[in-house]
This record gives C-alpha cells, sequence and structure tokens, in this order.
C-alpha cells in the first residue's frame, strides 16, 4: 500500500468520525430544542464553522500520524513527490466529489422550496460535502488499489 | 470503437539493463514506484511523454516498449 493510500484511507476514516460526532451532537441539541427559536440560523452556522475547523485539526492530526507510522512500519523512504498518475486520480476523485455534492445541494434547495427548516436545509449541505468527499476518496482508492 | 488496452516489455528490459530496479527507473523517469508498478501490471497507461521518457531511459525505440492491442 502506497502513501497516498494510507492518507486516503486515514482521512476518510477521520471524516466519518468527526461527522459522526456532529450528528449525534446536533441531535441532541435538536432534541432538547434548541433550534426553535429565532437564532437557529446563526446557530447552525457556528455548528457549521466549528465543524470545519475541528475537520482540518483532525485531518491534519491523523495525517501526519499515518505518515510516521507508514515510514516507521515500512522503512521505505519514499519521496514525496505527485505525478501524473496522482494527478489524474485526483481529479476522477474531485469529478465525483462534486457530483455527489451537487445533487445534496440540489436536494437542499428542494428541501427548502418545500419549506422545510433551515437546520435541515444546512445539514443536508453539509452531508452531501461529507459524502461527496467519502465517495471521492472510495474512488481514488479504487483507482490506486484496481487501476483504470 | 474497438477496445484495446496498452502493453508493456518494461520489466524485461529492466531486467536486460543491469537488473534495474523499479524504484531506479521511476527515479529516472520521474515518477512514483507505485506508478511504474502499475504501467508494468497494465493497471495504467502513461502519457506519451512518459511512455518516451521510459524508452529514453532504456536507450530503445517507443514500440519495443509498448505496444497497443485491441481485444477483438
Amino acid at each position: 500500500m502506497s502513501r497516498h493510500e494510507v492518507n486516503i484511507i486515514a482521512t476518510i476514516i477521520s471524516t466519518a468520525l468527526v461527522f459522526a460526532i456532529y450528528w449525534v451532537k446536533m441531535h441532541q441539541m435538536y432534541q432538547g430544542g434548541m433550534f426553535n427559536t429565532a437564532d437557529t440560523a446563526s446557530l447552525v452556522g457556528k455548528a457549521i464553522l466549528l465543524l470545519i475547523v475541528v475537520q482540518i485539526a483532525v485531518n491534519i492530526v491523523i495525517r501526519i500520524a499515518s505518515h510516521i507510522l507508514f515510514y516507521v512500519t515500512r522503512g521505505e523512504d519514499e519521496p514525496d513527490l505527485e505525478d501524473e498518475r496522482d494527478k489524474l486520480i485526483e481529479l476522477r476523485g474531485l469529478r465525483i466529489s462534486f457530483f455527489v455534492l451537487s445533487g445534496g445541494f440540489i436536494l437542499s434547495m428542494i428541501a427548502l422550496a418545500v419549506g422545510q427548516p433551515i437546520f435541515l436545509v444546512f445539514n443536508l449541505i453539509i452531508f452531501s460535502f461529507t459524502v461527496g468527499d467519502m465517495t471521492g476518496n472510495a474512488l481514488k482508492l479504487h483507482h490506486y488499489r484496481r487501476g483504470f | 470503437m474497438t477496445k484495446g488496452h496498452v502493453s508493456n516489455t518494461i520489466r524485461r528490459l529492466r531486467f536486460d539493463n543491469g537488473e534495474m530496479t523499479q524504484k531506479q527507473l521511476a527515479k529516472e523517469v520521474g515518477v512514483t514506484r507505485q506508478t511504474i508498478v502499475a504501467i508494468e501490471n497494465a493497471k495504467y497507461a502513461p502519457s506519451l511523454e512518459l511512455a518516451f521518457r521510459i524508452a529514453i531511459a532504456f536507450k530503445v525505440p517507443l514500440a519495443d516498449v509498448f505496444s497497443y492491442e485491441t481485444d477483438d
């Protein structure tokens, strides 16, 4: 397994973990009636910003840890190089992520149009970001393992 | 449109060139070792530029390294 594959797996795991914790917290707050006030939009915005910051921080920590683990276990000094194959796989991953994200965004706009609460609309957008990111990473992993 | 795939003789050429390792070839042509592995196993078809760099590394014509076979 290459360094890129290890990074992708670490990213998928960290994204799933952080998002799961986010959803549990949001559900608890929703059940507690915190999103039935006039400040709902502001509260959702703050929660999403916190999610983004935490996601970035966790991603950095896990990638550093996976790098260290990779070099310790493999003992291989792999050059830090992104060649044409890496760039092509990255582009394909981005493309599928974009499609999933676009689909999720359209769904959230439909939800908004039919009068669903802001809480649901914004979390649909966040959910589509997360699923899009994980789908893109899964496709990249598939290409690294199986080829084109 | 007829489908096909790109095959290569990189593994044989490496052995014929002083048992060059995949890592050495990768360094010479400017890619990762995993890309050379993928090319050898026909899991990745290199760009034209990379194909030429590989042929130059072995000092042979391009057609001696890569060939295109149709599936019919």
